[in-house]
């Protein structure tokens, strides 16, 4: 009895079996998908195949290859799972395939995530590299500007030393009974008593002094500056001989300045005689006022 | 007969024993099993957040700690394989929580050397 009940369970065994590997070669023969393969296997065999193909060099990367690895892996479990239940009716719980389906779809992600931050780094790196570059960029510019500021600042001391200098001699020449007006963009120095003596064309001493000192003080600091010498005299006289006069007069000047360092380029001379009067010659004093010379100074000077 | 009878009986016994001593030593080694991938789950998702997946990938987080807590009951109330299923959906969650933030965090390197960059040429 026992034998026979042992040989019916063997041979109901066996034709299970049997039937098992007929239904695989007809399927493997066929070639066909598998019918019963359930939705979310079915997606995420899916989403498996689509990252491989839209990321063919997503395998190079070794973590990312790890994750598709561990992707394969859920999906096999998940498809042995669902072969089971369909050729054997097992009493699986098919959640199983779902939670397979699902890790290996995250793993897919997870792969796909490491190959957009494998491009991140290539961007970075790019753009570490343009930073580095722009900083350079920078300080070069930082560089010249800040040398230009420096020369900028040097030229102003400079300009502002040489407006003092000229101010010191011409605030000296004003001590001295000169007349110092700012007119427009030039400066007026009109020297009278200290000049000459009635009828000569000798620099007094004292004049000499002044005018070594504004000589001294455009000479090396002011390069761009001009003087006119403008000699004047009073009516007394001939024109013929007051223009002489005053032109000799002017030269004398000129050429004083030149011998204290000007270039002769830089100062003219004029004699205007008893052309140009600022007062009466009618009375002495008037006669005074006008017998005169006067330096006007031009070419970006000013009185500090 | 009777002899023949007791042999097959006392195999039958010891054949029971030491089957059921290997089941529930088994059943002993599953439930460790599931408690050290619920643990795993749960020090992946720990490492998730540390790495800010907090910022980068709040949904996954979300649904990775749904699925810890689920393993963490099923455990409890002894439904292994259930606990199994909810611990390996928590732990893929965190990993790719992990990647998402070492991406999202990259891109904030980016617009930070952008910025500099922009504010080196001016």
């Amino acid at each position: 009895m026992d034998e026979h009940i042992i040989n019916k369970t063997s041979q109901h065994t066996l034709g299970r079996y049997t039937m098992t590997i007929a239904i695989i070669t007809t399927l493997l023969v066929s070639g066909c998908t598998t019918p019963y393969q359930r939705t979310a296997l079915r997606h995420a065999d899916q989403v498996y195949v689509e990252a491989i193909s839209a990321n063919p060099t997503l395998l190079q990367n070794k973590k990312a290859a790890q994750y598709m690895k561990s992707a394969e892996t859920a999906l096999a479990k998940a498809q042995h799972t669902d072969d089971l239940i369909y050729l054997f009716h097992e009493d699986i719980n098919t959640s199983e395939i779902d939670t397979y389906a699902y890790v290996a779809e995250q793993n897919v992600f997870s792969a796909l995530a490491i190959a957009k931050s494998q491009a991140i780094n290539d961007e970075l790196a790019k753009l570490e590299q343009e930073r580095d570059q722009a900083v350079l960029a920078k300080n070069e510019r930082d560089t010249a500007l800040r040398a230009q500021q420096q020369a900028a600042l040097a030229a102003e001391q400079a300009h502002q030393r040489r407006d003092a200098e000229l101010a010191a001699a011409l605030e000296n020449a004003k001590q001295r009974g000169a007349e110092i007006k700012e007119e427009g963009d030039q400066i007026k120095v009109t020297f009278r008593k200290v000049t000459f003596d009635p009828n000569k064309t000798d620099i007094k001493p004292e004049f000499q002094s002044t005018l070594e000192e504004i000589a001294l003080a455009l000479a090396t600091r002011q390069p761009n500056a001009t003087l006119k010498v403008q000699g004047h005299t009073d009516s007394s006289g001939t024109d013929d001989y007051n223009k002489q006069l005053s032109e000799r007069r002017a030269v004398a000047v000129k050429t004083f300045l030149v011998s204290k360092g000007l270039a002769n380029e830089q100062v003219l001379s004029e004699g205007l005689g008893e052309a140009v009067p600022v007062a009466q010659n009618t009375s002495p004093e008037g006669r005074a006022l006008n017998r005169r010379v006067e330096l006007l100074i031009s070419g970006g000077v000013s009185l500090q | 007969m009777h002899k023949t009878r007791n042999k097959m009986l006392n195999r039958t016994v010891f054949a029971v024993v030491t089957a059921s001593a290997v089941t529930l030593s088994g059943c002993a080694t599953w439930q460790n099993q599931v408690e050290d991938q619920v643990a795993k789950a749960s020090s992946t998702l720990e490492a998730a957040k540390v790495a800010g997946a907090s910022r980068f990938a709040p949904d996954i987080i979300k649904s990775s700690e749904n699925y810890l807590s689920q393993a963490q009951q099923l455990l409890q109330a002894g439904k292994l394989e259930d606990a199994t299923q909810s611990a390996l959906k928590a732990s893929a969650d965190a990993q790719l929580a992990i990647e998402q933030a070492e991406a999202g965090g990259k891109n904030d390197k980016i617009d930070a050397l952008r910025q500099e960059i922009a504010s080196l040429m001016r």
